[in-house]
């Protein structure tokens, strides 16, 4: 069933079949870095306040540069965990009928569109590799086209064995002959 | 001791969190620019507007408990170099 999406460059005629993220786990992992390191300051504060009894007059120094510091580096987490949310959201690959696509965001200045025909796929591995990914049943999807040296990756999608059988079964729909389209996949 | 105004202070504050919210612009551009598609990207961008005005706001409600108007002092420790 075709999934009704847009995406820029879609063609009219186009099937969208699938749309594939990261793994929640990548972003979760790293959301819980930065929770740590919200969390560590505020340890230390609570600590030193109950041992040192550490009190600020409200127009001193000391109050004013801890708020500050303060604003500044939530301010600061906050930038970093909305980088690492837009980086995992805006990192996409797009499978339909006609193509592949892979929309990958590398920090702020880098943003790379490429795709591939889907007639052109020629060979397809999924790769699970660690405990986690073993665990959430996540890993990589390599891949080759013909007569191009670079690999297209799926970088740490969900059940990636499911994603290869499903480019396969439109690969086999769209390079074989008219009349074998629907004897099912090639092994 | 040193002795300074306390707005020499406000104003390096400003001048990070003015950095820091050009920073918070980019991001905003990035969301809006490629996640138009994808109506969870401008969810997320609304929510981290709303946490980037949360955390100005609680900063500008502790700063107005300060006399921006005092000076501040710092204490130096007295450093004695051997032989000077």
């Amino acid at each position: 069933m075709p999934l009704t999406i847009d995406f820029p460059g879609k063609q009219l005629n186009e099937q969208v079949k699938m749309v594939l993220h990261r793994h929640w786990f990548v972003f979760f992992r790293k959301f819980l870095m930065v929770a740590g390191f919200a969390v560590i300051p505020v340890v230390i504060f609570l600590l030193w306040n109950s041992f040192a009894q550490w009190e600020l007059a409200t127009n001193s120094l000391g109050y004013a540069l801890l708020i500050m510091a303060a604003s500044l580096y939530a301010l600061f987490l906050w930038l970093i965990l909305f980088g690492f949310w837009l980086d995992y959201s805006l990192d996409y690959y797009i499978v339909t009928d006609q193509r592949v696509v892979d929309i990958e965001q590398s920090g702020l200045f880098s943003r790379r569109v490429a795709e591939l025909p889907i007639g052109r796929v020629q060979d397809i591995t999924s790769d699970i590799k660690g405990f986690f990914p073993t665990m959430l049943h996540y890993g990589d999807v390599y891949i080759q086209s013909a007569g191009e040296k670079e690999r297209f990756i799926f970088e740490q999608v969900g059940q990636p064995d499911h994603v290869v059988r499903m480019i396969l079964q439109m690969t086999n729909k769209k390079t074989a002959p008219p009349d074998a389209v629907g004897a099912g996949p090639v092994s | 001791m040193i002795e300074f105004n306390a707005t020499v202070l406000l104003y390096l504050f400003l001048a990070l969190v003015g950095v820091q919210l050009i920073i918070v612009l980019i991001h905003l551009f990035h969301s809006v620019r490629y996640g138009r598609f994808d109506p969870l990207a401008m969810i997320s961008g609304g929510i981290f507007m709303i946490g980037v005005v949360a955390i100005l706001w609680f900063s500008v409600l502790f700063l107005r408990e300060v006399d921006w108007a005092s000076r501040f002092t710092l204490a130096l420790p007295s450093i004695q170099l051997p032989g000077l």
